[in-house]
This record gives structure tokens, sequence and C-alpha cells, in this order.
């Protein structure tokens, strides 16, 4: 059965070739398109270079796509963006170490698949809710480069600034 | 250096490190958080604050300029130059009182290229602004009065506003708005502008705007001449037409217009009761209009409207909201059932003709609703209604966004509390206000439902409840990670230490309260657990009260 759909080749950054089902790697407008433009669609011993994507990132945004593989594709801009919730089994993906997701939020940004950045977005989005400036700054680490007066530049200015 | 230490190091350092992503990245993640969590995230560093400026001027927030702070303003122009973060504000609002005028001119000539939006109270004041608006797309004329505007004066003011009055005898020029898409005066414009209002309608039936999509206008029948000519000029692009009429309308005028909406999405009407006007004029609008969104005031012949409505525009309407529908009954509700595949908003005020049955027979007769997500009821005065009506609600809408029922005492309790919590995962609006202290307690013999279901119940970002709804999520432990503004009411649930309630609401920016025995220690660590709280407002009996804003 899984004979009749085609596969094609994936190369990591670091060199591993990933066999992939074609409908699976479309999830990636960046492969859809580079298939599509190339003509590289009928040619099954392509190989298509993903130079951002090392093997153990691209490995997990494999399984992710094979598990959303049968999904409608998202409505191209969604305004309501604060709505959207993520799905237990998206929510679960995405417990991973900062860096991993930072990679994932890169690759999925560079592969072009928006329901993936979505979800990656979201959820940093949501380890910032709630917080205080100072929290965020350890959390990711930034270093505070206010100076003092311009600080109070700031906070002068969110007295005219208003919710609309 | 050993080599176990040397990977000690780097795991340290790339869990720590400061993550790395485009800035296109970065605006996408904050494009997913609040107001609220913009502010803080504006502060963290100043690569953020750039980004987040970036962002805020498409679309979060305005400017408020006071006589208070328009000195601060013009201050922060230069500093911001020098600091390199140029001011942006796509939508401006100038508040009632005068404002020097020199000083506006300098802080709308920074913003000459990007203010969209414009509201005013002084109409005047457009005069002197008529230049650095050449994007303007918005213009919203508020009612200028007098008694408000004037208390103590000092000279320099009075000065400022002798030079507008001056500028009374040029013309107002609206062919400098090119882009003007939306005029708001929804107010009476004689009041407005007096004599003036006149030439100003006149101007409008010049059509100096290429494509006005959205007219918000209140006039009487001396001036319905003139609107009428504007209505019908602007009638092809018009989108959005809100009108209030202070007198009786003429008919036959009005029925010809409205043939030529071809592309009218959303009418409002209010204030006209005149026995039929509204069908025979409804019933004049081309075939293929598809009004989305209609928004009545009160008229006498109800039942026989939403007839025509829920016929004619079946396909289209997404949302209904009827003020005042005394007269609506049970038989007329029954209509919505014909639009229940489309219509999304439903809003309902003062309907006392009707009972519970025939509402739940309009929206969701038999089988579940999926397509409603805002429902806003004013439950005064109706029959039937008891804490089964929640319980169907809930059971047929499951995708209500929004919730707000007034007048509903009698129905809510902690039971029906946790059944909304457990039950509408989609929910971010509840709002179940005016109680009286007169309901039962019904006991906390909740059974709490599943967890996966509880866990999605995060997206409430507002609640306006009873003390039942913190009783119901405190005995159902659920986190709103999203809700900032809070509103509780007294009712025969006391709670013991509200002030330990952060760990529900850890977001919380707006909390109003009443009827609450606050000691001041109290007040201190309520600052202190919730630490994003912007707002306080409270009215205890003692020792303190009075509205806090913390900053």
């Amino acid at each position: 059965m899984c004979d009749e759909m085609p596969n094609i080749k994936l190369e990591s950054s670091d060199g591993e070739i990933f066999d992939v089902d074609v409908k699976i790697a479309k999830c990636s407008g960046t492969i859809r398109t580079m298939l599509e433009d190339c003509g590289m669609e009928d040619n099954v011993n392509a190989i298509v270079p993903l130079l951002n994507v090392n093997s153990a990132i691209l490995r997990k945004i494999l399984v992710w796509a094979d598990h959303h593989k049968d999904d409608p594709l998202p409505a191209e801009d969604d305004e309501n963006k604060r709505t959207y919730h993520i799905s237990l089994w998206d929510a679960d993906f995405v417990k991973v170490d900062q860096s991993t997701l930072f990679d994932l939020i890169l690759a999925a940004n560079y592969l072009d698949i928006k329901s993936l950045l979505h979800v990656t977005c979201k959820t940093v989005a949501n380890m910032m809710e709630g917080k205080t400036p100072e929290m965020i700054r350890k959390f990711f680490n930034i270093p505070n480069d206010f100076t003092p007066a311009e600080k109070e530049q700031l906070g002068a200015e969110n007295e005219w600034s208003e919710e609309e | 250096m050993n080599v176990v230490a040397n990977i000690h190091e780097t795991e340290a350092l790339s869990t720590v490190s400061m993550p790395e992503l485009p800035n296109e990245v970065w605006m996408k993640i904050f494009t997913y958080l609040s107001y609220g969590d913009l502010e803080q995230t504006k502060v963290v560093c100043k690569h953020w604050c750039q980004l987040v400026h970036s962002l805020q001027f498409r679309y979060k927030t305005k400017l408020v300029i006071t006589l208070k702070n328009v000195k601060n303003i013009c201050l922060a122009i230069e500093n911001h130059k020098q600091l390199s973060i140029p001011l942006h504000y796509e939508n401006v609002e100038l508040d009632m009182y005068v404002i020097k005028s020199e000083y506006l001119v300098k802080i709308f000539e920074n913003l000459k290229s990007c203010i969209r939006q414009l509201k005013l109270y002084n109409f005047q004041l457009l005069f002197v602004l008529n230049d650095y608006l050449p994007e303007l797309e918005v213009l919203i004329l508020m009612i200028h009065c007098e008694r408000v505007l004037m208390p103590g004066l000092d000279k320099e003011q009075r000065s400022s506003k002798e030079k507008i009055n001056q500028s009374n005898n040029t013309s107002l020029d609206l062919y400098k708005f090119p882009k003007l898409k939306s005029l708001d005066i929804s107010f009476d414009l004689i009041t407005m502008l007096g004599d003036n209002s006149n030439d100003f309608l006149k101007n409008l039936t010049l059509m100096p705007f290429k494509h006005l999509e959205r007219l918000s206008i209140q006039f009487d029948d001396i001036l319905e001449e003139l609107v009428l000519e504007v209505i019908e000029g602007y009638a092809h692009s018009l989108r959005w037409l809100d009108i209030s009429l202070l007198s009786s309308p003429s008919k036959f005028k009005w029925q010809e217009i409205v043939k030529k909406f071809t592309q009218l999405e959303v009418l409002k009407i209010d204030q006209i009761n005149v026995e039929k006007w509204l069908i025979d004029v409804l019933e004049n609008f081309p075939k293929e209009s598809c009004l989305r969104t209609i928004v009545l005031g009160g008229f006498p012949d109800m039942d026989d409207l939403l007839k025509l409505i829920t016929r004619k525009w079946f396909n289209s309407l997404e949302y209904l909201h009827l003020r005042a529908s005394r007269n609506l009954t049970d038989v007329g509700i029954k209509q919505l059932n014909l639009i229940t595949n489309k219509l999304r908003c439903l809003t309902l005020c003062n309907c006392e003709s009707l009972t519970v049955q025939g509402i739940l027979q309009g929206i969701a007769a038999n089988k579940p609703n999926r397509m409603l997500c805002s429902l806003n009821l004013n439950l005064n005065n109706i029959q039937g209604l008891t804490e089964d009506f929640i319980y169907v609600l809930v059971q047929n809408l499951p995708n209500l966004t929004t919730l707000k029922l007034a007048n509903c005492d009698r129905a809510i309790s902690i039971t029906t509390m946790a059944y909304i919590f457990c039950n509408l995962t989609q929910l971010q609006h509840l709002s179940l206000g005016h109680y009286g202290l007169s309901f039962e307690d019904r006991g906390n013999d909740f059974v709490c439902c599943e967890k996966p279901v509880i866990n999605y119940m995060k997206g409430l970002q507002s609640l306006r409840s009873c003390f039942c709804a913190i009783v119901a999520i405190s005995s159902l432990n659920v986190t709103f990670n999203e809700l900032r503004k809070l509103v509780v009411r007294e009712c025969c649930n006391y709670l013991p230490n509200f002030v330990h309630f952060n760990t529900y609401f850890p977001a919380l920016e707006e909390l109003t309260f009443s009827y609450w025995n606050l000691k001041f220690d109290c007040f201190t660590e309520l600052v202190h657990n919730f630490p994003r709280l912007r707002k306080l407002d409270f009215k205890p009996c003692n020792p303190i009260s009075g509205d806090f804003d913390i900053k």
C-alpha cells in the first residue's frame, strides 16, 4: 500500500538522508515550492538539501508532519490569533527544552510550516504570559540594557498609551 | 580545563544563552500576547522595545492627548529622536479640553505619516490639524460639551481657544483626507456644529472622499434632506451605515436610496418609532445585498421585522443585535431557527415578552448549535428562568466564546458555574451581571469532571460574576492563565480570602469587586500577589474605599 505513494529524499544539514513520503514532505511550503518549481516531483531519486535543519530537528519535524498529514491547510491570515488553542498532542510535542524549541521555530520558519510555527510561537508566548519584565529576562537570559533615564522615559509613555 | 567541565559549561550556556530568533519570528510571538503582556515585554530590553513599538503602532495602542500630558508627549518626541525609537501611533485621540494648538501641531507633524484614526471632541481642531493627516482613514467626531470643557482654564489656554475660534472663518477642506473611509458623527449634528452643520453636510455632498465605506450619523428632519443626499452619493461604496433619526423619517426617499446599497454589510438603525417604516425600507434592499450585521433599536413590529430579516438574509446574517425589543414574542424569535447556520452573535436586550423556552427554541431548537459563539441576553422579567436554562444553554451552544447574561440570578449557583467552566471550553468572556442577595446557597456538591476537559478551559479572558464563580473555580482547581479582567459581586457565598486566589488568576490586570471587608494589609498583599494588576476598583463597607490606580 505504502509503495503507491512516491517518496523523496531530504538531506539534513549534517548530511543525513531521510526517505520521506511526498505528502508528508509537502507540509513544508519551502519543499512544496522546490518540488513544484524545480520539477523534481517525478524524479524519485532527487535529494532535497535542507541546509538550515540538522538531523535531530528534522526527525522531530517529520514526526510532527506525519501526525498532521491529513489536516486541512490553515487559513491564510487569521486575525484572532489569541483564541487559537493548542491540541493536547501538539502541547506534548513542544514539551522540549528551550533551545530545541527555538530550533523547531527556526526550522518551521525556514521550512514554512505555518501550523507548526503557530504552535511553537504560541508556546513561547505562553511562557511569557503573566510574567514581569524581570522574570522574562531571567527566563530567556536577556540582559537589561536600559539606562535609568530611558526606563523613566518608557514609564512616562505608558501613561498616555491606552489599550485600543 | 578538563573535558567534563567543558561540557557542563556549554550545557549551561546553551540553556541560558539569549535566544536568537529573527525579528519577524519575535514579532510573530508577540502578536499572541495581550496588551498587558506587551507592556511588560516592551521594557525587557531595547531590542524588544523597538520590536513591540513597531508592532503596537499597527494595532494595539492609541495615543490619548490630554491637557495634562501634552507637554510630556512633546518632550518625549524629542527624546525618542535621540533614542532612535521613533514614536509611532496610528490611532490618536484628543480629549475634550482645549489643548494649545502649537503643541498639537508639533505632535501631529511628527506622527504625520502614520495617523490613520483620529477621535476629536473639538471639531474646530480639524481646521488646525487639516494639513497633518494625509493618511487619515477613520475620523470620529465626539460631542463637544461646553460645560465640561471650560472649568478653570488659565490665560494661556483661553488665548489658544480664541485662536481656534478665529480659524472658524476658514472653511474646512475635506479634500485633504483623500483616504478617509470611515466617518463617525453619531450624535446630533446641530448640537455639535450649530450653524455650521449645513455647510459641513453640503461639503460632504460634494463627495470629497473617493471611497467612503462607513458612515455613522445622527440627525433630525431639518438635516434629513442633506444627509439623504450624502448617503445617496456614497450608496455604492458604503459597507457600514449607522443612522439615528431624531424625528420621523420620510418613507419614500429612504426606500429609493436603499435600492443602491449593493455593498452594504452592516446596518444599524435606532430611534425610529414609525410603524412599518423599517419593514418597507428593508424590503427595498437589493436582492444581491448581503447584510452580515443588523443592529436595531426598539421598533413596534419586531416579530414581522424578524420574519423579513431571517428570510431575506438567512444566507449572510452573522450578527444580530436587538435593543429594547419589548414586543418580540416567542412566535417572532422562533424565526431565528432559519438563520442558525450562519448566525454567530446574538444580543437581545429587554425582551420581556419572551419565555425561556422561546429563546431556546430560537437559538438551539433540537440539536446543538455549533455556529453561535457569542450570546448576550438580558433576562429581566423573563418567564421560566431556572438553573435548567443554563444547563440546556451550555449543552446546546458548545462553541460559545462570549456569554453574557444579565438579571439571571435565579439560574446562577456554584453548580451552574462549574458546569459552565467544565463544558464551555472555548469561552473567553463570561459575564453574569446584576445579582441581588436573593438566591439561596445550593451547597458545594459539585463533582469534578474529567481533567483533560478542564485543561482547555484556559482561554477565559474576562469574568464578571458573583462569588459563586470563584468558589466553583476553587473547587475545580482550574488556572486561568489568560484571565485579565475580573469583576466579582457579592452573593451568599462569602470568600474566605480572596487575596490568595492569585494561583487561579496569575495574569490578572483589572480587578473590580464590591462589598468586602478589606483590611489595609490585605490590600498590600493583594497588590503583591497580583503583580500585573493595573486597575483596582472596589466598594467595601470599610475601612477604605475608592478607586486605586496602581502604577
